[in-house]
């Protein structure tokens, strides 16, 4: 338990340390909170607080999408590079509870940043309509989220040598996954081909089960939580945390 | 008294390269032993088969008897492996925690550490404020953890200046006084004087050990006459070769070693030869044999 909670504070303090990943995980989904109901043209006032709400509950999938993907993977990549697997390899340490460590930081930091975004939601008139079953449902989403992220961040450090490219490709798959699987665009105004990648990623489609369960059918355009679309969701979530540890442990922990 | 590590037979191939050819060496427990070679000799192979790091081809080790023996073994890569957004306490207890000891010991452990490499005044300082020698001290902090027997360096001093170097090498000196045994991996001469026994190796093979003063007697080598020279040409290595014994001269970075048995006698003769091929000389001077002229004579290989 110690070398998990030694990890994970590790990584939240570099996390909290480092500008470049507290402006991409926390100032940019703040940002789009702040800014995109700028946007918002001829909707009724009475529909800007839910939708606000729905928006910054997306922003915080947001946030832990950078933070599994783009932060991990460039922590991970950052380690590599100076030596610090040479060390651990050699230390009684297994990479299963290491791993866990780091994703367990990632979604520490994550809370941190969420607790921040729904404040300053609610300050920005965001408003939050749900059931306490909702919201334990919700947690479940967010879990599905947080555990794909990070296997998605764990390939991404497994197979990309370089920090600095890395968290770009992390970034760079994050906007994508963001604007191709509809979280910035209501998923009614999509193409029908983005219609389908919005339902098969599992990160998209967990996002759109939140909305679905806080804000409101109304605020979704599809049915998220019919079982077939649920089991595909945990599903591949479950299949990208697995080849996510496995090939960490395969090529970042690899003997010489 | 007890081996500390035993190594037998091992054997390490990259593909058809073969980098070590069963080696064998053991390091009694609380020994201070130096592995000296040049680079692409398999020194940092063998010492990563040692930490697990790298699996060998053949062959076996033991650390204090045992096969698996991660918890006695802190190996300190070349790589500065400390987190630079870290403070040095902070560094310091992630590890302590990854050995297995709680939040709390990890906390007094790494307060106590810092006291004794001299760096309770940065404690709370980020290791990136760190200069190269703290932060080498530092890394070599991991090798004081209770527990730990066997203190594996590689390279440590590569890039350090002067005084840090001295600085550090006294640390780990105080570390081998306090009980912990050390293999040190260097291609540093004066570094490998500190331990006890000196191991040479080349291409893969240990070619010669024994403490740094038998290796020198059993070289043969008396004094050596240094040359430092504007500039280095082969017409003047050729030159310094006919005063050599053997032809052995040395290439170093700033001029030449030359090995001869009566360096105060030939000095007049070398000055006017090099005058005579209009070779300027900043220094000349005769020095007793270092380990590096040791190897040199052993292998005719110049270790760095």
């Amino acid at each position: 338990m110690s070398q998990m909670t030694a990890v994970l504070e590790k990584d939240v303090k570099e996390f909290l340390r480092d500008k470049v990943i507290l402006f991409f995980t926390f100032a940019l989904p703040i940002f789009f909170v702040l800014v995109t109901p700028l946007m918002w043209g001829d909707i009724p006032p009475e529909a800007v607080p839910p939708l606000k709400g729905g928006l910054s509950l997306t922003m915080i999938t947001f946030m832990m999408m950078i933070a599994g993907q783009s932060n991990l993977a460039g922590s991970v990549t950052a380690d590599r590079e100076r030596g610090l697997y040479l060390k651990i390899i050699s230390m009684p340490v297994t990479p299963l509870k290491e791993a866990m460590g780091r994703i367990c930081g990632v979604v520490v930091f994550t809370l941190i940043g969420a607790f921040g975004v729904v404040m300053l939601g609610v300050a920005y008139g965001a408003q939050y309509t749900y059931e306490l079953i909702s919201v334990v449902e919700s947690l479940g989403f967010f879990f599905l989220i947080a555990i794909a992220a990070t296997g998605i961040g764990l390939i991404i450090a497994s197979l990309i040598k370089g920090e600095s490219a890395a968290t770009h490709t992390g970034i760079a798959l994050t906007l994508l996954t963001a604007f191709l699987g509809g979280m910035f665009v209501p998923y009614s105004m999509l193409p029908p081909f983005l219609q389908v990648i919005a339902r098969i990623h599992p990160i998209p489609s967990a996002n759109a089960s939140i909305v679905f369960l806080l804000q409101g059918a109304e605020f979704v355009d599809y049915d998220p939580l019919i079982l077939g679309q649920i089991g595909l969701t945990i599903g591949e979530s479950c299949a990208l945390f697995v080849i996510g540890l496995m090939l960490y442990s395969k090529l970042c922990w690899r003997k010489m | 008294m007890m081996n500390a590590l035993f190594i037998e037979n091992v054997s390490k191939s990259y593909g058809t390269t073969p980098v070590l050819k069963n080696v064998t060496l053991t390091i009694k427990e609380g020994e201070f032993y130096a592995l000296m070679g040049p680079n692409g000799s398999g020194k940092t192979t063998l010492v990563s088969i040692i930490a697990s790091v790298c699996s060998p081809t053949e062959g076996t080790v033991t650390v204090y008897g045992q096969n698996d023996a991660k918890e006695l073994i802190s190996y300190v890569p070349q790589e500065n492996f400390s987190s630079p957004l870290l403070t040095g306490k902070e560094n310091l207890m992630y590890f302590a925690q990854l050995y297995g000891f709680s939040r709390n010991e990890a906390a007094a452990l790494a307060a106590s550490i810092l006291d004794k490499i001299r760096l309770s005044g940065v404690a709370e300082a980020k290791v990136s404020t760190y200069s190269g020698g703290m932060r080498k001290r530092l890394e070599v902090g991991t090798g004081l953890f209770p527990g730990t027997k066997l203190l594996l360096l590689d390279e440590p001093t590569t890039g350090l200046d002067p005084s840090a170097r001295r600085e550090f090498l006294g640390m780990i000196s105080d570390m081998n006084d306090n009980g912990k045994t050390i293999l040190l991996i260097t291609h540093i001469g004066e570094d490998a004087e500190l331990a006890s026994r000196v191991g040479f190796i080349d291409e893969g093979v240990i070619v010669a050990e024994d403490t740094p003063d038998e290796l020198k007697k059993k070289s043969g080598l008396n004094n050596v006459l240094t040359i430092e020279t504007l500039i280095m040409t082969e017409k003047v290595a050729d030159t310094l070769k006919q005063f050599s014994d053997n032809e052995k001269v040395l290439k170093t970075e700033k001029g030449y070693r030359i090995y001869c048995e009566h360096p105060d006698e030939v000095l007049p003769y070398v000055v006017r030869s090099l005058d005579r091929i209009g070779c300027k000389k900043t220094k000349i001077d005769v020095e007793a044999p270092s380990l590096e002229d040791v190897f040199f004579a052993l292998t005719k290989r110049v270790i760095r």
